[in-house]
C-alpha cells in the first residue's frame, strides 16, 4: 500500500462531513509543515470553513504541498488563506515550488474554494495543479477561483518569474461499466476509463530564454492580475445566470449613446476587462485588471450581488473573507 | 514537395477562416484610440502565435500520431476550451474542413477508409465536436504529411489568416500584410512556436497569453463588427 499522503512534508488531508440532520463536523484534519491547516472556530451551522496557510505566508523554493479534500454525501466546506501565497524565489536550479489540490465531492456536496490571490515573486518557479472529482450523478456544486498576480508591485516587480503554471481540471466520475469483454477486444484502446474530464483551464507563463527580458511582461498586455472564476452545480443555478446576464448588460465596446446618460443600473468596474461564457455545465468567468484592488471589489460583487440567496446566504458572509 | 501542400495552405481552401480575425478586431477595439493600429498589429502577432502554438498545436501532434483517437483528443480540447467565441470559430472551421475532406480532399489520399471517417462519424453522433486543430491532424495524417511541416503550415496558415484580417479592418494594406509574412521575423516566430507547442502533451496544452481569452471573448461585445471571433 502507498504511504499515506499525511506522512510527507508539505501533505494535508481533510474529509468534511454532514451527520443528519445537519451537524457539520472534521473528522480528518491533518497536516505535515510546511502546510498549515485550521479549521474556523466559528460554529459551522452553514458550512465548514478550512483556512490552508504555509509558515512565513509563503511558499520557500521546492515546497511541494499536497493538499487531499473529501466532501462527503451532503456536506459543504469552504476554503480560504489568509492574505496572498507569496511564491519566494528558486534557489537552486532543479527546485520546483509545487502545490496539488486534489478534491473529491460526494453526492450533494458543495466545495468553495475562494483564496486570496498567488503572488509569484521575481525568479520563482511555481506549478499548481488542481484536480475535482465530481459524483457521476452530477449533484455536486462548485466554486472554483484561481487568481495571480504580477508579484511584488511596491517593488515594481512586474511578470519577473520563471515560469508559472496553473491547472484545474474537473472530473466527472463514468458510472461503472457493465460489461468490459466487449471493450478490451478493441486494438489500440486507450486505458478504460473511470472518469471524464468536463474542463480544463491551463495558464502557462513560462518565461521564454530565447525573448527578450521582457518578453512575458508584454504578453501580459499591461495587466496585473488575472482571475478565473468557475461556477457549476445545482447549488450556483441563480448565479450561474446571474453571471451571464450581467456579462450580457456590459456596454457595446465603440456604442454610441444616443439617448443621453441613462442612470446606470448596475455598478461598472472600469478597470476590470472581463468575460464570462457557458461552457460544458460551467459558467466561467475571466477577468483582468492592472490592479488588483479594482479585480478584488469585481469579484467581490459577482458573489455578493448574483450569488446573494445562494452563496451569502446559503454558505454565510465569511466565505467571502479573502475579497474583502 | 507533397501535392497535397498547395490546396491545404491555400487561402482558397474554403474553411470560411476569412470570417474569423483569431481576437484581433476586439483587441484592437480594446486599444486607446491613441496607439497606432499597426503598432498593435505588431504587439499582437507574436502574441496570438504564442497562444496557438501552446492551446492547438499539441492537439495537432497527437492527432496526426495517433488518427484512431481523434474524438478523445477532440473531446479534450472541448473541455480546455474555456471561450465560446474561440469554441464556435475552432468547430466551426474543422467541420468546414471535413466536409472538404469529405466532398473532394478524400479523392487524393493515398488510402481510403483512413481515421478521418471514424472521427467525422464520433460528430455525427455528438461524440466529438470537430475542432479545427484536430481535424488538422488527421486530415493531414490521411496525406501522409510529416508533422513538422504540418505544424509549420498550421502556424503559418494562422499568420496569414491574422494578416488577412488586418488588411480588412483597414490596420495595413495588402503590401505591408504579405512583406510581414515573407519576413525572416515572422519565420522565426512561426519556428519557435512550433518547437513550443510540439513539446508540449495534450496534457500539457494551456494558454500562454491570458490576456487574449478576455479580447476573444469580449468580441461578442462589439457594437459593430466585421469578423465572427
Amino acid at each position: 500500500m502507498p504511504p499515506l499522503p499525511s506522512s510527507s512534508p508539505g501533505a494535508g488531508r481533510i474529509v468534511a462531513r454532514l451527520l443528519p440532520p445537519s451537524l457539520l463536523t472534521l473528522p480528518v484534519l491533518s497536516f505535515q509543515y510546511p502546510l498549515k491547516l485550521i479549521a474556523s472556530t466559528i460554529s459551522p451551522t452553514q458550512c465548514l470553513t478550512v483556512f490552508i496557510l504555509s509558515y512565513g505566508g509563503g511558499l520557500v523554493s521546492n515546497d511541494k504541498i499536497n493538499l487531499s479534500v473529501s466532501i462527503e454525501e451532503g456536506a459543504k466546506l469552504c476554503l480560504l488563506t489568509q492574505g496572498s501565497t507569496k511564491i519566494f524565489k528558486r534557489t537552486s536550479p532543479e527546485h520546483l515550488t509545487t502545490q496539488t489540490l486534489t478534491a473529491r465531492l460526494a453526492r450533494n456536496a458543495a466545495l468553495l474554494l475562494l483564496p486570496d490571490p498567488l503572488q509569484p515573486f521575481a525568479d520563482s518557479v511555481y506549478l499548481q495543479h488542481q484536480i475535482f472529482h465530481l459524483p457521476s450523478d452530477d449533484s455536486a456544486s462548485l466554486i472554483i477561483l484561481d487568481w495571480y498576480t504580477e508579484g511584488r508591485s511596491a517593488r515594481n516587480e512586474k511578470w519577473a518569474f520563471e515560469s508559472f503554471e496553473s491547472r484545474n481540471d474537473v472530473y466527472i466520475d463514468l458510472p461503472s461499466p457493465q460489461s468490459e469483454g466487449e471493450q478490451s477486444n478493441t486494438p489500440n484502446q486507450l486505458p478504460l476509463r473511470t472518469s471524464k474530464l468536463l474542463l480544463r483551464d491551463t495558464q502557462i507563463l513560462t518565461r521564454d530564454p530565447s525573448a527578450a527580458l521582457d518578453e512575458l511582461q508584454s504578453r501580459m498586455d499591461f495587466m496585473s492580475v488575472f482571475a478565473t472564476l468557475l461556477v457549476r452545480g445545482p447549488r450556483f443555478e441563480k448565479l450561474q445566470s446571474g453571471l451571464l446576464r450581467r456579462y450580457s448588460e456590459e456596454p457595446r465596446i465603440g456604442a454610441r449613446n444616443w439617448h443621453g446618460e441613462k442612470k446606470e443600473k448596475i455598478r461598472r468596474f472600469e478597470g476590470v476587462v472581463w468575460t464570462a461564457a457557458k461552457v460544458r455545465g460551467f459558467v466561467a468567468v475571466k477577468a483582468g485588471g492592472r490592479v488588483l484592488e479594482d479585480v478584488r471589489a469585481f469579484l467581490r460583487s459577482c458573489l455578493e450581488e448574483e450569488g446573494e440567496e445562494e452563496v451569502i446566504g446559503e454558505f454565510g458572509r465569511g466565505v467571502v473573507m479573502c475579497l474583502q | 514537395m507533397n501535392h497535397a501542400w498547395l490546396l491545404l495552405a491555400d487561402s482558397a481552401l474554403p474553411l470560411g477562416s476569412f470570417a474569423f480575425s483569431s481576437s484581433l478586431e476586439s483587441y484592437i477595439s480594446h486599444s486607446a484610440p491613441s496607439t497606432p493600429k499597426l503598432t498593435r498589429l505588431s504587439t499582437f502577432l507574436p502574441l496570438t502565435l504564442r497562444s496557438t502554438a501552446t492551446t492547438f498545436l499539441p492537439f495537432i501532434c497527437a492527432a496526426h500520431r495517433d488518427p484512431e483517437h481523434a474524438a478523445y483528443y477532440d473531446d479534450v480540447l472541448d473541455a480546455a476550451t474555456t471561450c465560446s467565441v474561440a469554441r464556435r470559430a475552432s468547430i466551426s472551421q474543422g467541420r468546414a474542413l471535413l466536409t472538404v475532406y469529405e466532398k473532394s480532399l478524400s479523392a487524393g489520399v493515398p488510402q481510403q477508409g483512413s481515421a478521418v471517417d471514424a472521427y467525422r462519424l464520433a460528430i455525427r453522433r455528438n461524440e466529438a465536436s470537430g475542432h479545427f486543430a484536430v481535424a488538422w491532424g488527421v486530415v493531414c495524417r490521411a496525406f501522409e504529411l510529416e508533422v513538422e511541416e504540418v505544424c509549420y503550415v498550421f502556424m503559418f496558415n494562422h499568420a496569414k489568416a491574422v494578416l488577412s484580417a488586418a488588411v480588412r479592418l483597414g490596420v495595413c494594406g495588402p503590401y505591408y500584410s504579405q512583406k510581414i509574412l515573407v519576413g525572416s521575423e515572422l519565420r522565426e516566430m512561426v519556428k519557435e512556436a512550433v518547437v513550443d507547442g510540439k513539446k508540449r502533451s495534450v496534457e500539457e496544452a494551456g494558454q500562454s497569453v491570458p490576456g487574449l481569452d478576455l479580447y476573444q471573448g469580449r468580441h461578442e461585445l462589439l457594437y459593430s463588427r466585421v469578423f465572427n471571433s
